[in-house]
């Protein structure tokens, strides 16, 4: 209990101390106040090298060993300025990520940009619970990329601090910062299918459903083909991703709904954000115009995606602290 | 992370294998045959693996290499716990590991590996030139380390060579300051000690009649530096070892007897012992410091009677010099040349030592040696004279191939064969001498050496190894006798050298005249220096020791601690890391290295040179285009290149094959505006 106690406040002190040194926002210039430097495990390896050849050197009285020893370790030392000017005079700059669903990856756009002309390499950019991403500066001035992270919670969520580290030239020593990005990503409650709610009142069953329960795409989107209208293309995905999207409309149907908080009466509140969630998407996958009725909060009837969005941003931020928006 | 975890990139293998074949080279010219046939089986499977899709060795596989392995170490080294079994087995195992080497994480133990590979190359040769190769692999194991880092992998072994020849040459200053400063530790622990081969040299004992050709080394015994002028070459007699002990035509060292009080006097005893105390103060006639090689004996090597200066060094009873341990590691050392009287009063245990015979054996010998008593009485000179002058007449001659002496070898050498080298006429020199009642021994070591005016010191070989004698004469104590100089004089005037040139006898001995081209004329000079260059290594470099750093630090910092060692080490660190931050550290300016702007400045040059030079502000096209009506004859030529290069330069799109284009025009173009410039000038001139 006590160590726990311990560890917990040695975390929160250490925190806090690079907090300090670091502070949050979404542009940092990289230089001997936020850069770090380490051994890394092929460093250590090296020291042990080192003492078997200081032994050997001793023992046989070999110039020449140590002076290789001492070689070695002068390479390891020159090392360290140069793994630290790989990174030194970077500029990250993050930008806004897109909301996402709970349960998803939520990417950050990071440009990198070096002052001078001289080539950065083996860039390594990632968040601790998020796959890393590699940046390389060689003939270009910047660097754009994204850097994910899992995120959980709905509401808005902040990452973490984005790791950005380098080993380059040897390997045997590792710069890194840690950046507060700054920047929360809008996570919207991780959707649920179910039944959409019969205009009536009661639930009626949903023809045709949409993918395995569970699923979490839903996003109504579809590779472009030929002959698809333009408008329908979703230009952001395609600056995002750089891939076609065509958003799949069907024919809106003059059908109206009104997902309704105390319609799911009996579920805990999260459950009950997951169902709406399910429903906006699917009431606007199918060209409904629906309304959203939450506690303390009403969203007219209407259709289309900003109207969407909007829901979908009330259902994230239902009675979460006003405190942790951005 | 790093090599995509599965595979190691071909290229990458290749340069794997290249460095290894770089670090193990020193070594497989040193261990059998076998270790380097076992390496070049597993660079082969790994290739196979690599290109063939040949299977890795499996579990049974790995376990018959290793047993091959270590069953060839065990049979070729035998059980014992030494140096070279460990090395062939480091090597052994730098090789195995070729075999499963998938990942980075395993290359990157052959990176370490490769480093302490390199380190025991040092354990048998430090020698300048192989310092230099080994630097040379160190750049490239670090290169290949460097290259694990690169993206997109690790296949920029050119750009990795750069920056790995950088950081080195970036790291040398520190790593000699480390050198100067790191404490030069006593041995913690007592290791094997490397095996050199083949011994040459001198040996505990000396059995002329055995010998039917004297092999002579041309190995170095050792290197000497006299202080102020060096003295002539007839005097240099380098004592090394005594034999008083002749038994069946071998000559030895008698052990001493046991109830004899300090044998030797060790140079850090406070006092030293009666028998040196006795020897009168002679004129000291030089000073030298002697750098010798390992000669796995504790006998050093020392000018007349030595006097030692420094050092766990000893004098013995017969006033040769002695080491504490038997000399592995080159050693240095100060002595002085004294002319001295060594034991005026000879005490009667070392008299009948130096007066033994066996009771039997070379009866004409003793025969002659009685005529010769009786004639002359007990005047030792006299008797000593009359040996000589016999020596000096003919039929005795002086040969490096004898013939084979048995039974009584002294009868043999001086009623029937009448020729030989040194240890012959010295052995059977003494034996007179003491069948005449005179106490005498032989005495081993060396004469003369090669001196090397641009060093100013002495080169000394093995091959000027030689024997020749002492006897006591009353009043006078030890006196030098060389009988070979009697029956060869120039042995003794001009050294073995001199003695080769005129060996008529000898054939095919040490330095004859197919190894004299080297030593002579402008080639001589280079011989020197190269020479000289190696005795300054290993005097500065390789016997920097505790003293000399003592030395050294103490001019350096005024007093030598701790702290002030630490501060300077620090500092030192401290200044190196600061150059590397502020150095245009980047080997690799992306500017500088493209192709199209290597081609610029070689066209820039080459107008420079013709006087043709591009003005301030003008644009390198422009330029062209301007000089381009000085060459009538490739105007429309020149014209094409200035349009291609404007397109590679302004128009990024172009990019691809464009510079290596204008690149081959303008070295066809080169040759032929060389050509109308060459005439231009001529008709000029004329």
């Amino acid at each position: 209990m006590i160590a726990q106690q311990l560890r917990q406040r040695w975390r929160r002190r250490w925190q806090q101390w690079v907090g300090r040194r670091i502070p949050a926002g979404p542009r940092l210039t990289l230089c001997h106040r936020n850069l770090f430097i380490f051994p890394t495990r092929a460093g250590a390896m090296l020291g042990l090298l080192l003492v078997a050849l200081m032994l050997a050197a001793i023992n046989y009285q070999n110039a020449m060993v140590f002076a290789l020893a001492f070689l070695l370790a002068s390479t390891f030392t020159i090392g360290i300025a140069h793994t630290y000017r790989n990174l030194a005079g970077l500029t990250l700059v993050a930008g806004t990520p897109a909301p996402v669903f709970a349960g998803q990856h939520a990417c950050w756009p990071i440009t990198l940009s070096r002052p001078d002309k001289r080539p950065r390499h083996a860039i390594e950019l990632g968040f601790s619970n998020g796959p890393s991403a590699e940046a390389e500066l060689s003939t270009a001035a910047h660097g754009r990329l994204e850097v994910c992270a899992a995120v959980h919670e709905r509401g808005w969520v902040h990452p973490g601090r984005l790791q950005c580290a380098s080993r380059f030239p040897l390997g045997w020593l590792r710069v890194w910062t840690w950046m507060d990005l700054g920047r929360p990503v809008l996570v919207y409650p991780r959707p649920r299918v179910r039944a959409l709610p019969d205009p009536a009142g009661g639930a009626a069953e949903l023809e045709g459903r949409e993918g395995p329960a569970g699923s979490e795409d839903f996003y109504a989107l579809r590779a472009y083909q030929r002959g698809d209208p333009r408008q329908h293309v979703d230009w952001k995905a395609y600056a995002r991703r750089d891939e076609m999207l065509v958003k799949s409309f069907v024919d809106p149907k003059a059908r109206e709904l009104w997902l309704d908080w105390n319609a799911l009466a009996g579920e805990p509140p999260e459950a009950r954000l997951r169902d709406l969630c399910g429903w906006v998407l699917v009431c606007d996958r199918q060209g409904y115009r629906f309304g959203l009725r939450l506690p303390g909060a009403t969203i007219a009837l209407d259709a289309g995606p900003k109207h969407r969005d909007q829901c979908l941003r009330a259902l994230a931020l239902y009675r979460v602290d006003q405190g942790s928006a951005a | 992370m790093t090599v995509s975890a599965s595979a190691i990139p071909g290229r990458l293998l290749l340069a794997v294998l290249a460095m290894q074949l770089l670090v193990m080279a020193p070594h497989l010219l040193r261990v059998p045959p076998w270790v380097g046939l076992l390496w070049g089986l597993c660079a082969g499977w790994r290739l196979l693996i690599q290109w063939q899709g040949l299977g890795p060795p499996g579990p049974w596989a790995r376990a018959g290499l290793v047993l091959v392995a270590g069953g060839g170490v065990a049979v070729g080294y035998g059980l014992d716990f030494s140096l070279e079994p460990a090395v062939a087995m480091l090597l052994l195992a730098f090789a195995l590991k070729l075999l499963e080497m998938r990942s980075a994480r395993d290359l990157r133990v052959v990176l370490l590996l490769a480093y302490f590979v390199l380190a025991a190359q040092f354990l048998y040769d430090q020698r300048m030139a192989m310092a230099a190769w080994q630097l040379l692999a160190f750049v490239v194991i670090t290169a290949l380390v460097i290259s694990q880092q690169q993206r997109p992998g690790p296949l920029q072994l050119g750009a990795s060579l750069k920056w790995a020849a950088v950081l080195t040459a970036q790291a040398l200053p520190l790593a000699v300051v480390m050198f100067v400063f790191f404490p030069r530790l006593a041995p913690l622990w007592a290791v094997p000690m490397p095996d050199s081969g083949a011994r040459t040299g001198l040996s505990e004992s000396m059995t002329p009649g055995d010998v039917a050709r004297l092999t002579r080394s041309e190995a170095l015994a050792f290197r000497v530096e006299f202080d102020g002028e060096r003295p002539a070459l007839p005097s240099l007699y380098w004592r090394v070892l005594t034999y008083d002990h002749y038994r069946k035509g071998s000559w030895s060292q008698a052990p001493l007897p046991a109830d004899l009080q300090r044998p030797v006097y060790w140079l850090d005893d406070s006092r030293p012992p009666a028998w040196q105390q006795q020897m009168p103060e002679g004129e000291t006639w030089a000073r030298y410091t002697v750098l010798a090689e390992p000669s796995w004996q504790p006998w050093l090597i020392a000018l007349d009677s030595a006097q030692p200066e420094a050092g766990a060094i000893g004098l013995g009873r017969d006033f040769r010099l002695l080491y504490e341990a038997p000399v592995t590691q080159r050693i240095r050392y100060r002595a002085a040349a004294v002319r001295a009287q060594r034991d005026v009063e000879l005490p009667q245990w070392l008299r009948s030592r130096n007066l033994q015979l066996p009771p039997l054996g070379n009866p004409q010998t003793r025969a002659w040696a009685e005529g010769l008593q009786q004639r002359m009485g007990d005047d030792g000179r006299a008797l000593a004279d009359a040996v000589l002058q016999r020596f000096s007449e003919a039929p005795f001659r002086y040969t490096l191939t004898p013939p084979t002496m048995q039974g009584s070898a002294v009868d043999q050498f001086l009623f029937e064969a009448q020729a030989g080298f040194c240890a012959h006429y010295a052995g059977a020199f003494v034996f007179v001498m003491r069948a005449a009642g005179v106490p005498a021994r032989v005495v081993a070591g060396y004469h003369g050496g090669e001196p090397n005016p641009v060093g100013d010191h002495w080169r000394v070989r093995q091959a000027d190894a030689h024997a020749w004698a002492e006897i006591w004469l009353p009043g006078a104590g030890w006196q030098r006798v060389d009988p070979t100089a009697a029956i060869a004089p120039e042995r003794v005037e001009q050294g073995a050298e001199g003695l080769a040139a005129s060996d008529s006898g000898g054939t095919g001995t040490g330095r004859s005249t197919e190894a004299a081209w080297w030593q002579q004329g402008a080639w001589l000079e280079v011989y020197f220096m190269l020479d000289t260059l190696e005795h300054r290594w290993n005097l500065f470099v390789l016997n920097y020791d505790g003293e000399r750093q003592l030395q050294l630090l103490t001019r350096l910092l005024g007093q030598v601690t701790v702290p002030r060692v630490a501060a300077a080490v620090t500092l030192a660190a401290l200044a190196a890391l600061l150059l590397a931050l502020l150095a245009g550290a980047g080997p690799v300016s992306p500017r500088a290295g493209r192709p199209e702007y290597r081609l610029l400045q070689s066209i820039d040059r080459q107008f420079r040179h013709w006087g043709l030079p591009r003005q301030a502000g003008e644009a390198p096209t422009t330029h062209l285009r301007r000089v381009a009506g000085q060459f009538p004859h490739q105007y429309n030529e020149l014209l094409q290149l200035a349009d291609l290069l404007e397109v590679i330069l302004y128009d990024p799109a172009a990019g691809g094959r464009g510079p290596a284009r204008a690149k081959r025009r303008w070295r066809r173009l080169r040759w032929a505006c060389r050509a109308s410039h060459l005439r231009t000038i001529m008709v000029r001139r004329s």
